[in-house]
C-alpha cells in the first residue's frame, strides 16, 4: 500500500545529500588529508556520487569526489626509475590527469549521480585551495628513492638468481 | 644510546616473535633497558607479553602516524626491566596510510628516535612480508637478526632477505648491518636439521649465530599464559637458548671476544 509520492521522497533526499556536499568545510577536509594522509590534491574536486547509508544504528551520507593529483615521476636515461613524489609542480605529467569524465554512481541505496549542487558555478566542481607539499619533504623522497625503488632492484635482481642448491646431504 | 636491533624475515613462522619476545626478556632479565617494539599487525608478541589488546588506548599504530609519542602507548610488561610498544589489527591501515606520505620508509625512526636514550635495546618484531611496515622497521635498525627455520624454503628466505638488506643499505640505511642469521625450531634428531646447520655454517660463515633455538614445547606453552619462556620455566632448554642468544649478542656489541 503505497502512502507516499516515491518521486517526492527521492527528489528530497537528493536535495538534502546535494546540500550537505555543497557545504562541506574543504578547509577541514584539507587538513585531515595533509595530516593523516600527506596528501595535497590538486585545483580542482569533481563531485562523482553520494549515498545514505545506516551503519550500526547511525545515518552515513557518503559522497564521493575525483580528485587530481600531481604525480611526479623521475627516471634516468637507462629508462630506470629514479622516484615518485605528488606536488603540485607545473611539470607536463600534470596534463595527463584526467580531468574529465565522471562515473556514474553504483552505490547501494540513494543513487544521487545527477544531484544538482547548491553552490560552485560549474556544475560538480567545488572549488578549494589546497596547499602545494612542503619542498623539504619533497626534495627528501627524491634524494633517496623508495622502498618501491628497493622492491624493484630486489626483483629484477632475484629473478635472475637460480634456486638454491637443496641436494646437500 | 640504545641499539634497535629488529627481527626480520618476510617469511612466518620461522621463530620471528618467540625470539623478539625471549630475547627481549633475556636481556632484560640481566637488567638491560629493552623496548619491545610490536611491528606486526596480528600482535602476537603484544600477547606474548600478556597486553591485553582490547584494552589499550592507543597501539604502535598511533606511534608511526604520529598521532602519539611513546610515552603514551608504551605500556609495563611482567619484568622490570621490559616495557613494551604493543600492536593490534589497527595496523593493518598503517600499510595503506603511510604510502602516501614523503618519507614514508622513516615513520618507526622518528618514532623511535626520541627515546632512543631511555633504552639500552630496543628490539622491533616485524611482519612477515616486504611491505612498508618491513621497511619501516629496516630503515629504523641497526642491526638484524634474521631466524632461519630448519626447513630449505626458509634457507632461500634468508638469502633473499639478505639481498632485500643490502639495497636497504644503498638506498635508505646505509648504517644497517645484520648481527646474524639464527637457527630455530632446531631437532638434533632430525637429519635435515643437521644438514641445514652444516649448509647455513657454510653460506653464512661467522653470521650464523653459535646459539641454536631448540624446537620445545615450551615456545608453545608460553604464548599462551601471556609470559616469555624464562618466566614459565627458567632452566628450560628454551629459556637457555635465548639466555645464550643474548650473552652472544651482548659480546658482539661491546666487542668482547668469544
Amino acid at each position: 500500500m503505497k502512502i507516499a509520492n516515491s518521486e517526492i521522497i527521492k527528489k528530497r533526499e537528493q536535495e538534502l545529500i546535494g546540500a550537505i556536499a555543497a557545504n562541506l568545510d574543504w578547509e577541514a577536509i584539507r587538513q585531515v588529508l595533509r595530516d593523516k594522509h600527506g596528501l595535497s590534491i590538486g585545483d580542482d574536486v569533481k563531485y562523482r556520487r553520494a549515498g545514505i547509508d545506516v551503519k550500526e544504528n547511525r545515518i552515513l551520507y557518503s559522497i564521493d569526489f575525483d580528485v587530481n593529483i600531481s604525480l611526479s615521476i623521475q627516471l634516468d636515461r637507462d629508462g630506470e626509475l629514479i622516484g615518485v613524489r605528488s606536488s603540485h609542480s607545473e611539470d607536463p605529467v600534470t596534463e595527463n590527469v584526467e580531468k574529465e569524465g565522471q562515473q556514474e554512481s553504483q552505490v547501494e541505496g540513494i543513487s544521487t549521480s545527477d544531484i544538482e549542487m547548491d553552490g560552485p558555478e560549474e556544475p560538480g566542481v567545488v572549488e578549494n585551495g589546497f596547499p602545494e607539499m612542503e619542498e623539504d619533504e619533497a626534495a627528501t623522497d627524491e634524494a633517496e628513492g623508495g622502498y618501491e625503488d628497493v622492491l624493484m632492484e630486489f626483483g629484477s635482481n632475484s629473478s635472475n638468481k637460480p634456486d638454491i642448491d637443496q641436494d646437500r646431504s | 644510546m640504545g641499539q634497535v636491533i629488529a627481527i626480520v624475515s618476510q617469511k612466518g613462522g620461522v621463530g620471528k616473535t618467540t625470539t623478539a619476545v625471549n630475547l627481549a626478556a633475556a636481556l632484560a632479565a640481566v637488567e638491560k633497558r629493552v623496548l619491545l617494539v610490536d611491528m606486526d599487525p596480528q600482535g602476537n608478541a603484544t600477547s606474548g607479553l600478556g597486553i591485553f589488546k582490547a584494552g589499550l588506548k592507543k597501539s604502535i599504530y598511533n606511534g608511526v602516524v604520529g598521532d602519539a609519542p611513546c610515552r603514551e602507548i608504551v605500556v609495563h610488561t611482567p619484568l622490570k626491566f621490559l616495557q613494551a610498544i604493543p600492536a593490534r589489527a589497527d595496523l593493518f591501515r598503517a600499510e595503506t596510510e603511510l604510502k602516501s606520505r614523503s618519507n614514508k620508509e622513516k615513520c618507526l625512526l622518528n618514532f623511535l628516535n626520541p627515546m632512543n636514550e631511555d633504552y639500552d635495546y630496543i628490539i622491533v618484531d616485524s611482519p612477515p612480508s616486504l611491505g612498508i611496515l618491513t621497511f619501516n622497521v629496516l630503515t629504523a635498525a641497526d642491526f638484524l637478526v634474521i631466524p632461519l627455520q630448519c626447513e630449505y624454503y626458509a634457507f632461500d628466505a634468508v638469502s633473499q632477505m639478505m639481498d632485500v638488506v643490502a639495497i636497504v643499505q644503498r638506498k635508505l640505511n646505509p648504517g644497517l648491518q645484520i648481527e646474524g642469521v639464527l637457527l630455530t625450531l632446531f631437532d638434533p634428531q632430525e637429519k635435515v636439521c643437521l644438514r641445514i646447520q652444516e649448509s647455513a655454517r657454510e653460506k653464512f660463515g661467522d653470521l650464523l649465530f653459535k646459539t641454536v633455538i631448540p624446537n620445545r614445547s615450551e615456545f608453545k606453552d608460553a604464548p599462551s599464559k601471556g609470559v616469555p619462556v624464562l618466566l614459565r620455566s627458567l632452566m628450560s632448554p628454551g629459556s637457555v637458548s635465548y639466555f645464550d642468544l643474548a650473552r652472544e649478542i651482548l659480546k658482539h656489541r661491546s666487542g668482547t671476544p668469544e
